[in-house]
C-alpha cells in the first residue's frame, strides 16, 4: 500500500468490519440461494443506510438470479460508475458482472481499484480478470507491475506468458515482433540476473524464452541456451523430454546441420526402436537428397539385417514408398520391387497377428505403385496355413476352420481385410459369398476362441472386462461388405441389384455351396416365393423386397446378430447406425447410436453420426434433445473455459496457455457448434405457437450475437476416423470429411441468414415504435436477408456441383451428396424467399394503393407462392410414393422434413404480414392537424379494417389445405402402403426360401430364425413414430393458423 | 508402429475410437482440462502412424512426505492396438515422470473383476497394496484394488507393504 492512501485504508478495514456483521445474514441467504429473501432483507438494511454500497450490491445479484436483470442494471450503473476499493464491494461486482456476461466490465471495476489502491489481491484479481477478456497486452502490464512490486518470480512468467501470447495472437505483424523482441530482452535479462545470483532459472522460464527465440527464428541462440541450460545434447532430467526434442531437432534442421541432426536422431531412433515418429521423422528430413537418402538407406540396411522388426520393415517400405513417388520410374526396377517383396514378407513375419496390422500396412497396399502380382504375393503370404482358403477366398466344403491362437484370429482377420482391399466384389454375389465366408470363420473363432481361453478367464468372464473377441471383427468385415455397396446413388444400386434373386437360382449350386440342401428344394421354393410375391411387386401386398434389399436387410440382421454377442463393438455399432440410417428408420440408428454413449465433447466429434439424420427424419423430440445437450456442453465450457487457462497461470504450466486458447476457438467456432444453435432456434420458430413467436425471437436476439463478424464457425472437429469399418478407406472418407465440411460452413451461414432476417422482422412488427424511417430501414433488411439466404444456398448447391466434378468425392449415403441439395430441389428456398419478398412489398405498400387493396393482394400472392409450393412438391411425393420402397424412404422422410419445414416458416411470414400490415396502418395514418382522440381514434378504425380482412379472406386457406392434404398423404397413403405399413410382414422362413441361394446354415439358424422378426418390426415402428412426428409437427401447425384466425 | 506424444487438447476430439471402450470414461471437458493444466506431464498419448489417438495415461502427482506419488487415473488402450505392450509403454513413461519428480511410489486403482488388467499390472512390478470397499459405483457397487509399485526414493519399499485389511473408499488419503 502507498502512504497516500493509508486513511482510506483503514476506512475500509473499520468499515469492513462493521459490514461483515450487517451482511452476513445476506451471505448466508446468497449462499442458501434464497434470493427473494435477500432482497428484502437489503430492503431493510438499506432503508437505514441507504448508502450502503455492499448491500445494493447483493440486492441486484440476488435480482439477476431471479432474472430481473433491468432492475439489477439499474441498482449497479451508479455503483460501477464511482471507483470502488472496498473488496467486498468489487468481488460482489465480480459475481454480478460475471452473471450478466460482462467480463470487460469486471475489468474496468478492478483496472479503476488498482489504480485508486493497487494491492496484491486487486492487482491478482485484476490479472484474472482481464484473462477472460483476451486483453493480453493489460495482462502483461498488470503481471509486471505485480513482479515489480513483489518480486515474485511467478509473476514475470505471467507478463512473458502475456506477452508471448500477445505476439501470437496478434494479426499486426509490427505487434508481433515488438512483442517478441521486448519478451526476449525481458528474458535475457531476468536470466541473465538470476544467473548472476546463483539461482537455477526455472525449466518453464527457460521454455518460453526458447520459444521467444525460436519465434524469432533465432536458431544459434536456442541451441547455445539449450546447450547451456538444457544438458545438451539430452534434455537433462530438468526438461519436458518432448519439449527439448522438437526445439532441439527444429533449431538443427533450420540451421542446415544436418549431420548433426542425423546422429541425433539416429541415436535417439536406436534406443527407442519401437517409436515410429523417430524413424519417420528421419525418413520425412532425409529423403529431400541424395545424400539423406543415401544416410537413410544406409540406416536402414544395417537395421534390416542386424534388428529387423516390423517398424524396421514398414520404415523400409515407407522410405521406398517416398522415394518412388517422387521418381516413377524406380518402381519398375527391379531391385525396387524385390526390397518392396522383401519388406512385405518381413511385414508378415512379424506383424500378421497384430491386430493393427491392417492399419499399419494398408496404405501401402491400396496404392498403384506395386503391381497386382506383388499383392497377390502379399495376399498369399498372409493366407494363414490353418485357413481352408483358396485364393478365391472360397470356403472349401466339408473343412473346418480351427484357430489355434488367438494370434492365428487376429492374422486370418487381416487377411481377410487385405483380401477385400486387393481383391474387391464386383457383384453383389461376391459380396454374399465373402459374408458368408467371413460368418463361416465367425463361427469358427467363437468355437475356437472358448478352447483358447484359460479357465480363469471362462470363469470370471465378465463381458466389459473380457479381452477382446477378435474374430468379432470377421461380423464388421462381413456387414461392411454387404452394406458398402448401398453409398451409390439410386441408379447405381438399382443397376448392381438387379436380378441378383433369379441369378442366384439360376446359378447350378447357387452362391454358396453349403445351401446345396436348401437348393434341392428350388422349385418349390418358387411356387411358394410366387404365391407371397416377395420377388415381384405385387398388387395385392403393399410392399415387397426388392432385389436391392436383401444384402442391406442380411447386413443389419448379421449386426444385431453380432450386438447382441458383442454389445461394446463400436464398429458393429457404427455401420449399423449407418445401415438404419441408409433406410431412414432413424429412431432405429437412435437406439443403437444410445449404446456409443456419446457425451461431453464427443457431441462436438461425433455428434455428426446422428443430429443431422434425425433432424431430417422426423425424430424432432430427439433432436430437441440432442441439441439441448450439445448446446449446454458448448455453453458450459464457454463460462469455464477462461477457468482452465487461469488454473495453467496459477500452476505456472505457462506452455499450456496458447494451446488452451487454440482449443477454445477450435471448439466454440466449430461448424457443428454453429449448426446446432442455429438449427435449435429455427425448430424453435417452426414448433412455436403465435403467442410464442415472439418470445423465441426475443431468446434468439438475446443469445445469438449478431454483431459483424462474430462467430466465425469455420472449424471442423468431426472425428471421420470412427468410419473406418466398411470399405471406404481414409483417403476417401478424407474427401467426403472436406467436402462436407466445406459445405456445412456455407449451409450454416445461409440458415443463420434465415434466423436472422425471421428474427428481425418478428421483433420488428412486434415493436410499438412507429416510424417511418424504420420500415425503410427493413426493407432494406429484407434484401440484405434474402441475398444471405439464397444467395449463400446458391453457394451451397455451386459448391456441391465444384466438389462433384473436381474432386469426385464419392457418395456416402447421409453426408454426401448433401441433403440440401434437395432443400433446394424442392423449392423450398425459393419459396421462402418469395414470401419474403412479398412482405417487402406489403411494406412498400402506399395509402392510396392500399385503399385499392393492395394489401389484399399482397397476402392473397403469398398465398399463391405457398399454393404453388405445394403443387410442385406434392407431386413429387406422389412419385416417392408409387416407388416407396426400403431404400426409398429415408430419402422420402427427408422430402417431408423439408416441406413441413417450410410450410410452417410460410405459417410465420404470412402472420408477419398480416402483423406488418396492422403496424403499417398504425405508422402512416399521421396526426398532424388532429386531435389525440381523433387520431386514436382513426388508427383504431384502420387497425379494425385490417382485422376485418384479416378474418373475411382466410389467407391461410392454403397453407390450412397444404397442411391438411400432407397429413392425409402421410396417413392414408404412406403409411398404409409403403414398408412402414402394418403389413409390412414378411415370415422369416419365407423370406429365407427366397433368398436360399445365399443363406448358409449358421446364418439361417443362428441368425436369420433369432433376429428377422424382431428387426422388421424394429423398422416399421421407426418408420412409423418418424411419420407420427410429422403429424404431429403438422397439427401444431394448423393449431397456429386456427390460433391466428382466433385473433391470437 | 506407434510414437509416444504429449496429449493436447485437441486429442479430445480425436480420441473416441479408444473411449469406445466400456471401460473408458468421457469425462467432462473440464476434467481433462484440468489434468492438462496441472499436470501435462502426466497426460500422454500414444499415436498411429496416420495420427490418430489408440492411447492414452492420465495421472497426477500428489500427496505429502513418504505419501507423495504418481497415480494413474486412466489408461486405455484403443482395442485394435492391444496385444502389442503400449499400456506398458504408457506406464513406463508414467513411472519416469514420477521419479523425475522424486516420488516414492506410483498407485493406481482397479475393479477387482478386471483379471487382464491386474495380471498386466502386476507383470509391470504393481501389488495389490490393499482392497477398497465398493470403490465403482454401479449395480452393485465394485471393489477396486490399491496397486502400488515402489520407486527408487523408497529405498526399503515401505510403501508397497500390503495392508491386512479393506479399506473404505472415505478412509483413502
Amino acid at each position: 500500500m502507498n502512504g497516500s492512501s493509508n486513511l482510506d485504508n483503514w476506512d475500509f478495514v473499520r468499515s469492513s468490519r462493521e459490514d461483515g456483521r450487517k451482511l452476513r445474514p445476506l451471505y448466508e441467504l446468497i449462499d442458501s440461494g434464497n434470493n427473494k429473501r435477500v432482497v428484502s432483507e437489503a430492503d431493510k438494511i438499506l432503508k437505514k443506510l441507504p448508502d450502503f454500497t455492499c448491500a445494493k450490491v447483493f440486492k441486484a445479484l440476488a435480482l439477476i438470479r431471479l432474472k430481473h436483470e433491468e432492475e439489477a442494471r439499474d441498482i449497479l450503473e451508479p455503483i460501477k460508475k464511482q471507483v470502488q476499493i472496498d473488496e467486498a464491494v468489487i468481488q460482489g461486482l465480480s459475481y454480478c458482472y460475471e452473471e450478466l456476461n460482462e467480463p470487460t466490465t469486471i475489468c474496468k471495476i478492478l483496472e479503476a481499484a488498482c489504480k485508486k489502491a493497487p494491492s496484491k489481491g486487486l492487482l491478482t484479481q485484476c490479472f484474472l480478470a482481464q484473462i477472460r477478456t483476451d486483453k493480453y497486452n493489460k495482462q502483461y502490464l498488470t503481471a509486471l507491475s505485480l513482479y515489480k512490486t513483489y518480486n515474485d518470480p511467478s509473476y514475470f512468467g505471467w507478463a512473458m506468458t502475456s506477452l508471448l501470447t500477445e505476439a501470437e495472437r496478434s494479426k499486426d505483424s509490427s505487434t508481433r515482433s515488438i512483442s517478441l523482441l521486448l519478451a526476449e530482452r525481458m528474458l535475457t535479462k531476468f536470466i541473465g540476473e538470476e544467473n548472476e545470483k546463483g539461482r537455477t532459472v526455472q525449466e518453464n522460464i527457460l521454455i518460453l524464452y526458447v520459444e521467444t527465440l525460436s519465434k524469432q527464428k533465432k536458431w544459434e541462440e536456442v541451441l547455445k541456451t539449450l546447450e547451456e541450460h538444457g544438458g545438451y545434447p539430452q534434455p537433462s532430467s530438468e526438461w519436458a523430454y518432448d519439449v527439448f526434442y522438437e526445439v532441439f531437432t527444429e533449431a538443427l534442421q533450420e540451421l542446415g546441420k544436418k549431420s548433426e541432426l542425423f546422429e541425433y536422431l539416429k541415436s535417439c531412433f536406436m534406443k527407442n526402436l519401437d517409436e515410429y515418429q523417430l524413424i519417420q521423422r528421419i525418413i520425412n528430413v532425409f529423403k529431400v537428397d541424395e545424400e539423406g537418402k543415401s544416410w537413410i538407406k544406409t540406416l536402414l540396411d544395417d537395421l534390416r539385417i542386424n534388428k529387423p522388426s516390423y517398424v524396421v520393415a514398414i520404415a523400409d517400405l515407407q522410405f521406398n514408398y517416398a522415394v518412388c513417388q517422387e521418381d516413377d520410374s524406380k518402381n519398375q526396377k527391379p531391385e525396387w520391387l524385390q526390397r518392396v517383396q522383401e519388406d512385405l514378407k518381413m511385414i508378415i513375419n512379424y506383424g500378421a497377428e497384430k491386430p493393427s496390422f491392417y492399419s499399419d500396412v494398408g496404405n501401402y497396399l491400396s496404392s498403384d505403385l506395386v503391381s497386382m502380382d506383388i499383392k497377390l504375393e502379399f495376399l498369399e503370404g498372409l493366407n494363414p496355413p490353418i485357413s481352408s482358403l483358396n485364393m478365391n477366398g472360397s470356403v472349401e466344403i466339408g473343412v473346418l476352420h480351427v484357430y489355434n491362437s488367438i494370434g492365428k484370429i487376429i492374422r486370418d482377420v487381416n487377411y481377410e481385410l487385405f483380401h477385400r482391399l486387393i481383391l474387391p466384389d464386383t457383384t453383389p454375389i461376391m459380396r454374399m459369398e465373402r459374408a458368408q465366408r467371413c460368418l463361416d470363420k465367425y463361427f469358427a473363432g467363437e468355437s475356437s476362441n472358448s478352447c483358447l481361453k484359460s479357465k480363469s478367464d471362462t470363469e470370471k468372464e465378465d463381458l466389459r472386462t473380457k479381452e477382446a473377441d477378435y474374430h468379432d471383427q470377421f461380423l464388421v468385415i462381413a456387414a461392411g461388405t454387404l452394406i458398402a455397396k448401398y453409398d451409390g446413388s439410386e441408379s447405381e444400386i438399382q443397376r448392381f441389384f438387379n436380378g441378383v434373386l433369379k441369378e442366384v437360382r439360376a446359378s447350378p449350386s447357387g452362391a454358396n455351396p453349403k445351401a446345396k440342401k436348401v437348393k434341392k428344394k428350388t422349385k418349390t421354393v418358387e411356387i411358394e416365393m410366387k404365391n407371397l410375391n416377395l420377388e415381384e411387386k405385387d398388387t395385392k401386398l403393399p410392399y415387397s423386397l426388392a432385389d436391392q434389399d436383401y444384402l442391406i436387410m442380411t447386413a443389419i440382421l448379421i449386426m444385431e446378430f453380432g450386438l447382441q454377442r458383442c454389445p461394446f463393438n463400436h464398429s458393429l455399432r457404427i455401420l449399423l447406425i449407418k445401415a438404419y440410417s441408409r433406410l431412414g428408420a432413424i429412431k432405429q440408428a437412435l437406439r443403437v447410436a444410445n449404446g456409443l454413449d456419446i457425451k461431453h465433447v464427443q457431441w462436438d466429434s461425433l455428434g455428426y453420426l446422428v443430429i443431422w439424420r434425425a433432424l431430417h427424419s422426423g425424430a424432432y423430440f430427439d433432436a430437441r434433445n440432442i441439441f439441448e445437450t450439445a448446446e449446454g456442453m458448448y455453453s458450459e465450457y464457454k463460462k469455464e473455459g477462461m477457468d482452465h487457462i487461469i488454473a495453467a497461470f496459477k500452476y505456472e504450466r505457462f506452455s499450456m496457455i496458447p494451446e488452451f486458447l487454440r482449443f477454445r476457438d477450435m471448439l466454440l467456432n466449430s461448424t457443428q457448434h454453429g449448426l446446432i444453435k442455429v438449427e435449435k432456434r429455427l425448430q424453435e420458430y417452426s414448433w412455436a405457437g403465435p403467442s410464442q413467436v415472439l418470445p423465441v425471437a426475443k431468446g434468439v436476439f438475446r443469445d445469438m450475437q449478431f454483431e459483424e463478424g462474430d462467430g466465425i464457425f469455420n472449424e471442423d472437429n468431426r472425428d471421420f476416423s470412427v468410419l473406418q469399418c466398411g470399405e471406404m478407406e481414409g483417403e476417401r472418407l478424407e474427401k467426403v470429411k472436406k467436402a462436407t465440411g466445406d459445405v456445412q460452413e456455407v449451409v450454416l451461414v445461409a440458415r443463420n441468414g434465415l434466423l436472422v432476417i425471421l428474427t428481425e422482422l418478428v421483433l420488428f412488427v412486434n415493436d410499438d415504435e412507429e416510424d417511418e424511417e424504420a420500415f425503410r430501414k427493413m426493407e432494406k433488411r429484407i434484401e440484405h436477408g434474402i441475398q444471405g439466404f439464397k444467395g449463400n444456398m446458391e453457394g451451397v448447391i455451386r459448391k456441391v456441383g465444384s466438389f462433384e466434378e473436381e474432386n469426385q468425392v464419392p457418395s456416402f449415403d447421409g453426408f454426401w451428396p448433401p441433403t440440401q441439395v434437395k432443400y433446394w430441389e424442392l423449392g423450398c428456398v425459393d419459396t421462402l424467399v418469395e414470401l419474403l419478398r412479398g412482405l417487402k412489398k406489403a411494406m412498400e405498400i402506399n395509402e392510396e394503393e392500399e385503399k385499392n387493396g393492395s394489401a389484399d393482394g399482397a397476402l392473397v400472392e403469398m398465398g399463391k407462392v405457398v399454393g404453388d409450393f405445394w403443387t410442385k412438391v406434392k407431386l413429387r411425393l406422389d412419385e416417392n410414393v408409387k416407388t416407396i420402397g426400403l431404400l426409398t424412404m429415408g430419402k422420402c422422410l427427408e422430402d417431408i422434413h423439408h416441406i413441413i419445414e417450410t410450410l410452417k416458416f410460410s405459417c410465420i411470414l404470412v402472420h408477419l404480414c398480416l402483423k406488418l400490415l396492422r403496424k403499417k396502418r398504425r405508422t402512416f395514418i399521421k396526426p398532424n392537424g388532429l386531435t389525440r382522440s381523433s387520431t386514436k381514434r382513426k388508427k383504431k378504425a384502420a387497425t379494425d379494417s385490417t382485422e376485418n380482412f384479416i378474418e373475411k379472406k382466410h389467407y391461410f386457406e392454403t397453407l390450412r389445405e397444404s397442411f391438411t392434404s400432407l397429413r392425409d398423404l402421410i396417413t392414408e397413403q404412406i403409411m398404409k402402403n409403403s414398408p412402414c405399413s402394418s403389413i409390412f410382414k414378411w415370415e422369416d422362413e419365407n423370406v429365407q426360401k427366397s433368398w436360399a441361394g445365399l443363406i448358409g446354415n449358421e446364418l439361417r439358424g443362428q441368425i436369420f430364425s433369432k433376429h428377422w422378426n424382431k428387426v422388421q418390426s424394429n423398422i416399421v415402428e421407426s418408420y412409423r413414430d418418424q411419420l407420427g412426428e410429422f403429424v404431429v409437427g403438422i397439427n401444431t401447425s394448423l393449431k397456429f393458423i386456427s390460433g391466428v384466425e382466433n385473433g391470437h | 508402429m506407434t510414437s509416444l506424444k504429449p496429449f493436447t487438447c485437441a486429442d479430445l476430439f480425436k480420441f473416441n475410437k479408444v473411449n469406445f471402450d466400456p471401460l473408458t470414461e468421457t469425462y467432462g471437458l473440464s476434467f481433462y482440462m484440468t489434468y492438462m493444466a496441472r499436470w501435462p506431464d502426466y497426460f500422454k498419448k500414444i499415436e498411429n502412424t496416420k495420427g490418430e489417438v489408440v492411447g492414452y495415461i492420465m495421472g497426477k502427482a500428489e500427496g505429502m512426505g513418504e505419501n507423495w506419488h504418481g497415480h494413474v487415473t486412466c489408461l486405455t488402450v484403443a482395442e485394435q492396438y492391444r496385444r502389442q505392450g503400449l499400456a506398458a509403454k504408457l506406464m513406463r513413461n508414467l513411472e519416469e515422470t514420477s521419479e523425475h519428480k522424486r516420488c516414492y511410489f506410483v498407485d493406481l486403482f482397479v475393479r477387482v473383476t478386471n483379471c487382464k488388467a491386474i495380471r498386466m499390472y502386476e507383470s509391470l512390478g504393481y501389488i495389490v497394496y490393499r482392497t477398497v470397499l465398493d470403490y465403482y459405483s454401479g449395480d452393485p457397487d465394485e471393489n477396486a484394488y490399491d496397486m502400488r509399485k515402489a520407486l527408487s526414493r523408497d529405498v526399503h519399499r515401505k510403501s508397497v507393504i500390503p495392508l491386512k485389511h479393506p479399506v473404505r473408499p472415505e478412509e483413502i488419503e
